[in-house]
């Protein structure tokens, strides 16, 4: 699967429950989908699942609110490693 | 006069007229225009009939909205009730019921929940519309009177004016709903003067002035905003509204508190963790934030410590007490702490008299372990509509070891003691109210939640400690025969009645529950196994 989807499916089956969807533009941490305990989970699948280790530290409201701005953090940071 | 919370803002609007009130996600209100806009909503709520004592919902995201929602409704003599606006529909109706609530205040992106409300709550008469006007609107409500923005602040020419409504000290100026352990949400009431028992306490203690940049981190139902609103109000201070999404990016979170100038920052440890952790701290140019607050749960001595070594400068304090009573104890962190101890509550504010008692009812001697009783002129009425339950906690001159007759006692359910110092320390509760990120919450309410579900026969819920975030939630059910739930199941269901704080983060799905020999479920067999 290609990765974007596996995020949206991990986002899916553990915020919402498995119930719905979630846009590529959609401001997850906004709505309150995502809070700072599922932005643990969520960092601790793309590391373990996903293979890609992220800092804290890097990560901002800019470049990780939307399943889009995911997605390219964590393609930057394959093709900069 | 009487002393009126909202006359804080009356007479900071007199002095600092053009000085920015609150700042919001790019936008700014002056104390003049916050004055005026928050007079016309009051004079909007009095024509239509709000009466002192009235309860007033406000079902918004903390914003300048938000902020003049409040003191218009207190204007109009009634008290506010703030909605969690990120708790589910079904959590709302309990409490737009439980409150009877005739008036709302809200939102145009809210529209289609409040719509979802209105089919279960039949009290509501007025759902007043803030931010849009009517011929912007999209949703089509019915058998309600709505009240859009172009209707609301139509009436320059009278900002000044506000209604004149006998309004005293003891009148309710807000009521705000804690995690009840029988799934009904318990509305703590506090009435004015109680309220400004502690903001006049809080801006003196804290010399909060019209330089300040107070953080507003806290949601608006959460009673450390109380500090954030009405003690940056008093003091003619700005009120800067933190987006509540940067809770979870300690980076740019930093970087706000940087940028905006905080002075003065104020909220629950577990975030200060984050920022100690992954904000970036040492690069940052903090050097206005001279003073940093926190309460509502205890802050691990280690990463107090390294935020007090990354900035230096800062005076620490912790501030501690219950929703029921304001904060009625503080201490003052003047050197490093040892990482080894817990940061002491500290010592009464004033006029709060502190009892520690044992189980027999009888004053602890020196330095013993024991529930922590008080008084204090910030202390609730009671909970809304509940008697049983306020007669449980709050009580007149119970025994021999009350020095006057007449003062009215609340019973925190807090363990502590005096150490050598003679400051309070914490030492956890007596039953099953656990904290998360500084939320408070009754394990039984999600029990309860648990057992509505048809397929569930028994549900144990424990906290589990976490580092980082305090508790985390684990729940323990036994299903039905034949039934066929899943985690995933469970934790949606628990999403559509409690708050997202509330729904377990794991679910072991049993046939049934370990017992004790009284046939009690053994929730010590069931920690063990989760350790």
């Amino acid at each position: 699967m290609h990765m974007k989807e596996e995020l949206r499916k991990f986002i899916v089956d553990n915020f919402k429950f498995g119930k719905g969807t979630i846009d590529d533009d959609e401001s997850l941490f906004e709505s309150g989908i995502i809070d700072s305990l599922g932005r643990v989970k969520l960092l601790a699948f793309i590391d373990e699942t996903l293979n890609v280790p992220l800092d804290m530290r890097d990560i901002t409201i800019d470049n990780f609110s939307t399943l889009n701005q995911m997605a390219e953090t964590i393609e930057n940071k394959v093709r900069n490693s | 006069m009487p002393e009126l919370l909202h006359n804080l803002l009356t007479e900071s609007a007199g002095k600092y007229a053009d000085k920015a009130a609150v700042t919001s996600r790019g936008k700014e209100i002056t104390y003049g225009d916050l004055n005026a806009l928050s007079n016309q909503l009051s004079l909007g709520l009095d024509s239509r009939n709000v009466r002192t004592g009235d309860r007033i919902g406000i079902y918004l995201h903390k914003s300048i909205d938000a902020v003049t929602a409040i003191f218009g409704i207190l204007k109009s003599g009634a008290c506010y009730v703030p909605l969690d606006p990120m708790s589910p529909v079904e959590r709302q109706i309990l409490i737009v019921n439980d409150c009877s609530l005739e008036y709302l205040i809200t939102s145009s992106k809210k529209l289609p929940d409040v719509r979802q409300i209105l089919q279960s709550a039949s009290s509501l008469k007025y759902i007043f519309v803030i931010d849009i006007a009517k011929e912007e609107c999209q949703e089509q409500i019915s058998g309600v009177n709505i009240i859009f923005k172009d209707e609301i602040f139509k009436t320059p020419g009278t900002s000044m004016e506000q209604p004149q409504k006998q309004v005293t000290e003891s009148n309710l100026a807000y009521i705000l709903y804690t995690s009840g352990s029988t799934g009904q949400p318990k509305g703590v009431m506090i009435p004015h003067k109680a309220a400004l028992a502690f903001v006049n306490w809080a801006w003196k203690c804290f010399n909060v002035n019209s330089d300040d940049i107070v953080s507003s981190h806290a949601p608006f139902h959460f009673d450390l905003s109380i500090f954030d609103i009405f003690a940056a109000v008093k003091a003619g201070a700005t009120i800067c509204i933190v987006p509540h999404e940067l809770s979870s990016f300690p980076r740019s979170l930093s970087d706000f508190i940087e940028k905006q100038k905080i002075s003065t920052w104020y909220s629950v440890p577990s975030i200060l963790t984050q920022l100690v952790l992954y904000g970036n701290l040492e690069q940052k140019n903090l050097s206005s934030l001279r003073q940093v607050l926190f309460a509502g749960e205890v802050f691990p001595s280690k990463y107090l410590r390294r935020l007090m070594e990354l900035i230096p400068h800062a005076k620490y304090y912790n501030l501690y007490g219950p929703t029921e009573t304001n904060v009625i104890t503080y201490y003052h962190v003047a050197e490093l702490p040892d990482v080894n101890t817990s940061i002491p509550i500290g010592v009464p504010c004033d006029g709060v008299k502190t009892y520690i008692v044992n189980k027999s009812g009888a004053i602890v001697k020196n330095g013993e372990m024991g529930e922590l009783y008080v008084s204090a002129p910030t202390l609730m009425d009671g909970y809304w509509k509940d008697s049983k339950k306020t007669e449980s906690v709050l009580f007149k001159n119970p025994s021999s070891f009350l020095p006057s007759a007449n003062e009215t006692i609340y019973k925190t359910g807090d363990l502590v003691n005096y150490n050598q110092n003679g400051v309070l320390e914490y030492h956890g509760r007596g039953d099953a109210m656990i904290k998360s990120r500084g939320y408070r919450i009754e394990l039984g309410e999600i029990e309860t939640a648990l057992l509505s579900h048809p397929d569930i026969n028994e549900a144990a819920v424990l906290g589990i400690p976490h580092d980082e975030i305090g508790t985390w939630i684990k729940a323990f059910v036994a299903s039905k025969k034949d039934s066929a739930i899943s985690e995933k199941a469970v934790q949606h269901f628990c999403s559509q009645k409690l708050p997202h704080y509330m729904v377990p983060e794991a679910v072991a799905i049993t046939d049934s529950l370990p017992k004790t020999s009284t046939g009690k479920i053994d929730r010590k067999k069931l920690e063990k196994e989760s350790i």
